[in-house]
């Protein structure tokens, strides 16, 4: 199973948007959608949504439900209380009360926030807002979650949050997980990452370290790649891998000190 | 113009005791470049909109060059000082409200200053030509058109058009790509003689622009130093979950294994540059915006 994008194109009243699009996400992939503003991205999460046809060309979902979290997800909570907004969606597609409420609690779990289940979506913030709306879609029985940024308001600890759910959700549960940033250090845990420029996918590569080695001045035109990811660069240029940044630092001082 | 914050709390419901913020005090001058730093929910937006006179204390004071807040407040002269502060919301589409991106620009100035229509244009074209933003275009676009970076630099255009003495910007870089940030940074460094205020969860964008930093947490003050003191104090950071910036981080590890650096560096691609240069590597061309 997989997401077929064919020949997708579309565009908003006098501007051209996206351009014979074709991409194709294997089920369970943690595919990552980079590139500048304007650039396309939230049209193209919309078009994989099915909230936007495409004016040309075509989407096969191959059978997978996809869920999207808006840039703001805030904008997608509805209901006062956690619990009762995570069951909103199951209840108006219509789905029986004991397998709501069982659902509900399985995508709060999936989602790390059980303890947020009786809290006001008033007092969340922007990390615990975005698990919410994950937990939203999972209870909807979403296969595929697209994250449209959705860091840009956090703080690290938000987005470390946020990155960490994300994860775990690709590799415990099995979800398919488009992530669309304007930074390339959002998507570090992505296996296929696609760069996006004026509406045509410019490159494809097996994840950002990859995709930065493609170009050679080691960056990305009009990409932030965030200043870790600019170090992990330089260190795995001096073949200084695997390791934690403050561990690679300590090997750069040996290298240092032997050159003194 | 001084402010100055004198054992100021502020709540922004009375009847429970929850403090946005907690007993600042707090001197800003004329001319500096601040960074207000702190978590989700330290109070940096709240103290951001009790600078610009948008709410008012609870407790304590605010002195503008000498004169109470509470003063101005009750002689209806608060406008007075908020045309001297610029203010950059988070999410600037919440401070359009104008039909054509020209009559956002030109707004404020029309009505705080008496000029005529040609004076107005002439201003709005030479500032947004500085902005890298056609004029022609501004008149025909709706700001809510505009790409989420020709809003934020809009809406700093239509703060720094009325020349005021404060500009103070709310995560003014976040969600924007690297050329629309590198643009802002660059417009806001060239504003020399006034005070810039920051609040900003990347602090790793501003450092080389600012030279003090105020943290904030749980709505206390727990930091206020000059930058060039900043690596002293990145455990303070960490242990008010403010997490230091990498570049100095990295630094602070290398001094640690005894390598001395010739200075402190404030980019990342400036430390890295040197550090190739001491591993005698091949220098490395920067992207930058001309």
């Amino acid at each position: 199973m997989s997401i077929k994008l064919s020949n997708i194109s579309f565009s908003y009243p006098g501007r051209s948007v996206l351009k014979d699009i074709d991409l194709e996400i294997p089920d369970c992939a943690y595919y990552g959608i980079v590139g500048p503003n304007g650039s396309g991205k939230t049209t193209l999460a919309y078009i994989i949504a099915g909230i936007l046809p495409p004016e040309k060309g075509s989407v096969d979902r191959g059978g997978l439900k996809t869920g999207l979290i808006l840039a703001n997800p805030e904008n997608q909570i509805v209901s006062l209380v956690v619990e009762e907004d995570v069951a909103f969606g199951p209840e108006n597609l219509g789905f029986n009360s004991d397998y709501i409420s069982a659902s509900v609690l399985d995508a709060l779990a999936a989602t790390g926030s059980l303890d947020l289940r009786y809290a006001l979506t008033t007092s969340l913030s922007g990390g615990e807002l975005a698990k919410i709306a994950f937990a939203g879609q999972l209870a909807m029985e979403a296969d595929t979650l697209i994250l449209d940024e959705g860091t840009a308001h956090l703080d690290p600890g938000g987005r470390a949050v946020l990155f960490e759910t994300l994860k775990r959700l690709n590799q415990d549960k099995a979800k398919t997980v488009i992530h669309i940033s304007h930074r390339l250090d959002d998507l570090e845990a992505a296996t296929q990452v696609v760069y996006l420029v004026d509406g045509q996918v410019k490159f494809s590569a097996p994840g950002v370290t990859s995709l930065i080695k493609a170009y050679p001045k080691g960056s990305i035109p009009d990409v932030e790649s965030g200043s870790k990811l600019i170090y992990k660069m330089f260190l795995s240029s001096i073949g200084i891998e695997d390791l934690s940044i403050r561990d690679a630092t300590f090997k750069l001082a040996i290298s240092l000190q032997q050159k003194d | 113009m001084k402010i100055e914050l004198i054992d100021l709390w502020f709540r922004y419901d009375l009847s429970v005791n929850d403090w946005a913020l907690k007993d600042i005090n707090l001197k800003l001058s004329q001319g500096e470049k601040i960074a207000i730093v702190g978590p989700a929910g330290s109070g940096k937006t709240t103290l951001i909109q009790l600078l610009d006179t948008l709410v008012l204390p609870t407790k304590g004071d605010i002195l503008f060059d000498g004169i109470s807040v509470g003063t101005l407040s009750k002689k209806k002269q608060l406008a007075t000082i908020r045309r001297r502060i610029g203010l950059l919301f988070q999410f600037p589409e919440h401070q359009f409200f104008q039909e054509s991106a020209y009559e956002e620009i030109t707004f404020g100035i029309k009505n705080f200053f008496d000029l005529d229509e040609d004076t107005v244009e002439s201003m709005a074209k030479d500032l947004l030509a500085s902005f890298n933003m056609d004029i022609e275009m501004i008149k025909r676009v709706s700001p809510f058109n505009l790409s989420s970076g020709e809003k934020r630099k809009l809406a700093l255009a239509s703060a720094i058009i009325l020349s005021p003495e404060f500009i103070i910007l709310d995560e003014p870089t976040a969600g924007l790509d690297a050329s629309g940030r590198q643009e802002l940074i660059k417009i806001i460094s060239s504003l020399k003689d006034t005070t810039i205020i920051v609040a900003t969860h990347n602090l790793d964008d501003f450092l080389c622009i600012i030279d003090r930093l105020i943290g904030l947490s749980k709505g206390r003050k727990v930091l206020d130093i000059q930058k060039k003191d900043t690596m002293n104090f990145l455990q303070d950071m960490k242990n008010n979950n403010i997490t230091p910036p990498l570049v100095l981080q990295i630094q602070r590890w290398l001094l640690d294994k005894g390598i001395n650096l010739d200075h402190l560096y404030w980019e990342m691609e400036d430390l890295i540059s040197y550090l190739r240069q001491k591993l005698e590597l091949s220098p490395v061309k920067r992207n930058r915006v001309p």
